[in-house]
């Protein structure tokens, strides 16, 4: 079926209203229980960059998209959204959440999962219509998975589910998308096809948020890195910032970047019984940053 | 052996139990779908049993045993949310303090009364024969009420019981839902208590939900069949306690316990005794031979 019709990302550069970065945060303080686990953290998302958030677990990183989602209220400080400053218009943003939080014994179909991405364009009480069905079904095409639109989601691969979760996403049409640890648990060949998939969103004119432990996806397919431990330890491109310095303040432990033809890798560098440094993430092959 | 059939329907007092335990095993079995799915089995427990405080104390002043079941039911649901949201206190103690707590009431005050144990008896494992026409039809306003709600809301309902953050970042008010839902299911339960009795409750509400998850994949599939082996159960409870001269309720849960124990075992995706007659001898172990 043809579906490009009925996915319309806006361009990028498409002089709507409200153009200019996708996301800008200021000195966002933001927590739990009035305890702040972001301190003083502002960065800026310019339209049509793919921005991978580094930093150990309990940096908070899934805290920072949440309260850009709006799940979780800032204790200080601003969120803009696609130039709208305040509570975000929920069917800009597209959200994946950690797939760990999601419950994949839950009777529902990909074609289930996907409509409810539309939910945020009709109100209470509402049902969904025919356009919602079709914009469903496209979103599963754009993400690859149409065909898989009557399994049940606890039959699909580590993969498979990550596209769902993309495609519940992308089928409200948003132009910032926000991703919880996408990469976590796939295999190399799977992390890729994904990745390929996010720039063929972004060529399309979404933005990309995502938030990973991966360092070796952040230098090689990211336009920027966030490096993150409760503070904003430094943002900028991947190459200027992922430094020996920056990585050791971030993970609070003494990380080695080496670049070698274009490839990066980290080692953790303590000493091993045998005396050989251990690979914490080792590089990807054959994409190249720049 | 029309006969058989027949006859029972001959008898208003067997119409009236007809129509109230179809009413409260339908609403049972659809808000079932959801208490299965999200494990709230024991939060409609407790909230049946709580609600005995509410029926005694109509009882005792000579009230309306529906509406004194139905005044404790609904706050009792919205404060085991409440407790289990605000303070620092697990869902299954929440759940757990209630339970006992107007279960311990409730039996103090029926302690007062003269005829105790036979009233108790009623309350405890349902009177659907004895139920009046005034009372099928609040049992069947009330069921109308909740599957009225629920098909309002049924994708709000579906949404948050899947995936309540992301339901939260599309706007769905996501705390409103996680109020409403109990509350179905303690109304739910108070419609059933005539039918089927506080104690016995607990199986409308879960058994033919359970049954459909196994013979139906998705949740459309499940609630029509669940709502099929609910009213199934019903019908051939009231033959079974008819002919056999058996206590109603204690029937009904009977059968449906028998339809899901034969789902368990002849379910054709997911049945036991096909996944054992199915599962293929391994390949001849090579290094054996």
């Amino acid at each position: 079926m043809s579906t490009e019709s009925t996915i319309e990302i806006e361009e990028s550069t498409g002089g709507k209203p409200g153009a200019g970065p996708a996301l800008v945060i200021r000195n966002l303080w933001a927590g739990y229980d009035g305890k702040p686990v972001l301190e003083a953290v502002s960065f800026q998302v310019e339209r049509g960059d793919m921005v991978g958030i580094i930093g150990p677990n309990g940096s908070g990183k899934s805290t920072l998209i949440k309260t850009v989602l709006g799940l979780v209220k800032p204790m200080r400080g601003d969120i803009s959204v696609l130039g709208k400053e305040g509570a975000p218009e929920r069917h800009l943003i597209g959200y994946t959440p950690q797939t760990e939080l999601v419950d994949w014994d839950f009777p529902v179909t990909v074609s289930d999962v996907a409509l409810m991405g539309r939910y945020s364009r009709r109100g209470l009480f509402r049902r969904t219509t025919k356009e919602d069905r079709e914009a469903a079904d496209a979103a599963l095409e754009l993400v690859k998975i149409f065909d898989l639109r009557d399994r049940l989601i606890g039959e699909l691969s580590g993969g498979q589910r990550r596209r769902v979760l993309l495609a519940r996403a992308m089928a409200h049409n948003p132009e910032l998308l926000l991703l919880d640890e996408p990469m976590a648990g796939l295999d190399a060949t799977a992390q890729h096809r994904l990745l390929d998939l996010l720039d063929e969103l972004r060529a399309k004119g979404a933005t990309v948020v995502l938030s990973t432990h991966d360092l070796s996806c952040v230098s090689t397919r990211c336009d920027k890195a966030a490096c993150l431990n409760r503070r904003l330890i430094a943002f900028g491109k991947p190459s200027e910032v992922l430094n020996e310095q920056v990585l050791g303040d971030t993970f609070g432990t003494h990380l080695l970047m080496v670049h070698l033809d274009g490839q990066a890798y980290a080692y953790q560098h303590h000493t091993h019984p045998d005396g050989a440094p251990a690979v914490v993430s080792p590089s990807d092959q054959g994409h190249k940053h720049d | 052996m029309i006969d058989v059939l027949i006859e029972p329907w001959e008898f208003a007092f067997m119409q009236r139990a007809l129509l109230a335990a179809s009413f409260a095993a339908l609403v049972c079995s659809v808000v079932g779908v959801f208490v299965v799915l999200r494990g709230m089995a024991f939060m409609g427990d407790a909230v049946a049993h709580s609600s005995l405080a509410g029926m005694s104390v109509a009882y005792f002043f000579g009230g309306s045993i529906f509406w004194g079941a139905f005044a404790w039911a609904v706050p009792a649901s919205l404060a085991i949310t409440f407790i289990s949201r605000r303070a620092n206190v697990r869902l299954d103690t929440a759940i757990g303090i209630i339970f006992v707590s107007g279960f311990a009431v409730g039996i103090i005050l029926m302690s007062r009364v003269s005829n105790y144990t036979a009233d108790l008896f009623g309350l405890l494992f349902g009177n659907v024969l004895g139920v009046s026409w005034g009372e099928v039809a609040l049992i069947g306003l009330v069921a109308g009420g909740v599957l009225l709600a629920i098909t309002a809301l049924y994708k709000e309902l579906l949404f948050t019981a899947y995936d309540a953050t992301m339901s939260a970042a599309s706007g769905i008010p996501v705390r409103f839902i996680q109020y409403l839902l109990p509350l179905l299911v303690g109304i739910t339960t108070v419609a059933s208590l005539k039918a089927v009795g506080i104690v016995l409750v607990l199986a409308l509400l879960v058994t033919p939900a359970a049954t459909a998850t196994l013979l139906a994949r998705r949740l459309p599939g499940i609630m029509a069949i669940s709502v099929i082996t609910g009213f199934v159960s019903t019908v051939a409870g009231l033959y079974l306690s008819f002919h056999a001269d058996l206590p109603t309720g204690p029937s009904i849960v009977v059968v449906a316990t028998g339809l899901f124990l034969a789902a368990l075992l002849f379910s054709p995706s997911k049945g036991v005794a096909w996944q054992a007659w199915r599962s293929a001898p391994l390949p001849p172990d090579e290094a054996a031979i």
